[in-house]
């Protein structure tokens, strides 16, 4: 039922885009209204792959973007956070999965267990700015790994996207594990060059500080 | 500059292949209420489109389901997690709502604001638990005691923990050299750099032995303590802390082990020692049993153990009335 109503807010955009309040959005918050739990659900099914999709552009590994996706619609269960989002909740589930991921993909490109700059999307406004940064940040990401060495984008695509242990990418790759333990880090070392050097990281970092700081009352 | 942006410039902008100028266009556009809706349907729109990879949704939606299906509190596990991001989005808001937003939200920080910024761990009676900070700090949490850790910032130059009841602290040194900080109720802190202790904290009573490294007391009149391994501090309500050394230290970790150091200890204490970490009542109905006194190392898993020895040693008759466990001497003494 819900898929109809998809595609007839999709026709309204295509029309014209002050048809903007009406979409499946709303049919889905009626929903919560009545029934929380089945509101969930259903927000689920719309959006869980999408937003797995979006996830993995920044996190390149499909564990993970599946762990961001599936904790934010926990979170947002266990939380109610139904009850508090006055932006549409689908822009809350992608600020919520951009801001994960970028968490993550910090993580891992400065090799560093330390949070500090954990943070969640908010009903907040974000700025425009910032939105734009978001969809820059993936494709950057992309256009590093792109220009890796195809050995090595090999390497890193099986090992992070694939989930595959060292020996069976060895295996299939006819080269020694720590050939590919080589090539996975040499990968990251230039996502992380490439990342490290990127104004959007430093800006971003400086936000958040001072967010952390805001909030830490 | 404020013409209207189409679906088809912001999908060649997902696609990566917008001009700067027209980047410019976009984020005006974006300042316009609404459209920040818009971007992310057209994202996902987008998303649709440039599918990458099939999660399996029906597995997944089979553990949100049982997600769902539990109960709203979010278990404390044994061993600490990384700060789960998700219960920083309060804080976020925090900083740029305005107005009446602002209020509605601080409102409602207000009520959750100590499930927002600190996680915190609980110990029931009876049960002492090993956690790990996610600094590495490992602490032992003796029964009945809770240890609150924030959430955010912990990391950062001091690590704030707050302390009620009882636990040991073998602190990690960061590469920062940040201080660990334990407040106490009452207005008592310990400061340190790396280093291993116990502290207790109940009702009006604090109580920190040192076993390894160097820490600093503060205490509520501003007074500061230096404490070397080995250095005991005390202060009850009418007693201003004191540092001594004690012989026998062995009292003061002692629990760790799920144990009871008794030296030369009053039955009003050893009874007192039992309701703190086991939550139960107990009433000694005898006058003559005040004045027994009892030593040594008892381990005890369960109120039973101990009431057992208390039972073999002083002949003390033990029985149970609805909630609350009564010591006669026995027949006889």
């Amino acid at each position: 039922m819900y898929k109809k109503a998809g595609s007839e807010a999709e026709i309204r955009i295509e029309r014209s885009q002050d048809a903007r309040e009406v979409d499946d959005e709303l049919f889905i918050r009626k929903v919560f209204e009545s029934n929380p739990q089945k509101g969930c659900e259903l927000l689920f099914r719309r959006y869980y792959t999408n937003l797995c999709n979006h996830a993995i552009r920044f996190v390149h590994s499909k564990e993970a973007a599946e762990d961001i996706v599936g904790e934010i619609f926990a979170v947002f269960w266990q939380k109610k956070l139904y009850e508090q989002i006055e932006i549409s909740y689908r822009s809350y589930l992608y600020k919520s999965v951009r801001h994960r991921s970028y968490n993550y993909l910090k993580m891992q490109v400065e090799r560093s267990d330390s949070l500090e700059n954990a943070y969640q999307a908010s009903s907040g406004e974000q700025l425009p700015d910032e939105v734009l940064h978001y969809t820059e940040l993936h494709q950057k990401v992309e256009r590093i790994i792109q220009q890796l060495p195809p050995q090595c984008r090999r390497a890193y695509l099986m090992k992070r996207v694939e989930g595959k242990k060292y020996d069976e990418i060895a295996a299939e790759m006819k080269v020694s594990n720590k050939a590919v333990e080589a090539l996975v880090s040499r990968a990251l070392a230039r996502l992380r060059q490439g990342l490290q050097e990127d104004w959007f990281l430093l800006m971003l970092a400086g936000v958040l500080a001072h967010i952390e700081n805001g909030s830490a009352i | 500059m404020n013409r209207s942006i189409d679906k088809n410039t912001l999908f060649e902008f997902f696609d990566g292949k917008t001009t700067s100028i027209q980047r410019k266009m976009i984020e005006e556009w974006l300042q316009q209420p609404g459209n920040g809706d818009l971007y992310y349907r057209y994202l996902d729109e987008w998303e649709s489109r440039h599918a990458q990879f099939v999660p399996d949704e029906a597995a997944a939606l089979e553990r949100y389901r049982s997600v769902m299906a539990d109960n709203r509190e979010v278990a404390v596990v044994a061993v600490a997690e990384k700060i789960p991001f998700w219960r920083a989005w309060l804080g976020r808001s925090f900083f740029r709502l305005a107005g009446i937003a602002a209020c509605l939200l601080v409102i409602s920080f207000r009520i959750w604001k100590d499930d927002i910024l600190y996680r915190q761990y609980e110990n029931p009676f009876g049960k002492t638990t090993l956690y790990t900070l996610t600094d590495g700090t490992k602490v032992v949490l003796n029964a009945n005691s809770r240890l609150r850790v924030p959430r955010f910032g912990f990391d950062e130059d001091t690590r704030r923990v707050s302390l009620e009841g009882e636990a040991e602290f073998n602190v990690a040194h960061t590469p920062g050299s940040s201080r660990f900080v334990v407040e106490m109720d009452d207005g008592y802190f310990i400061e340190v750099l790396g280093t291993k202790f116990v502290a207790l904290s109940r009702d009006k009573s604090k109580r920190v032995y040192l076993t390894e490294g160097k820490v600093k007391m503060v205490l509520p009149e501003g007074r500061q303590l230096y404490m070397k391994p080995g250095h005991l501090f005390e202060a009850t309500e009418n007693r201003p802390g004191t540092l001594s050394v004690p012989e026998k230290p062995q009292q003061y970790v002692a629990w760790k082990a799920h144990q009871f150091y008794f030296d030369n200890t009053p039955l009003s204490e050893v009874v007192r020692q039992m309701e703190d970490r086991f939550g139960i009542d107990i009433r000694i109905l005898d006058p003559a049993l005040e004045g027994k006194s009892l030593g040594g190392i008892y381990e005890a898993q369960s109120p039973d153990d101990l009431l057992q020895v208390l039972a073999e040693l002083y002949h003390v008759e033990i029985s149970q009335n609805k909630n609350r466990i009564e010591l006669r001497s026995g027949s006889n003494l």
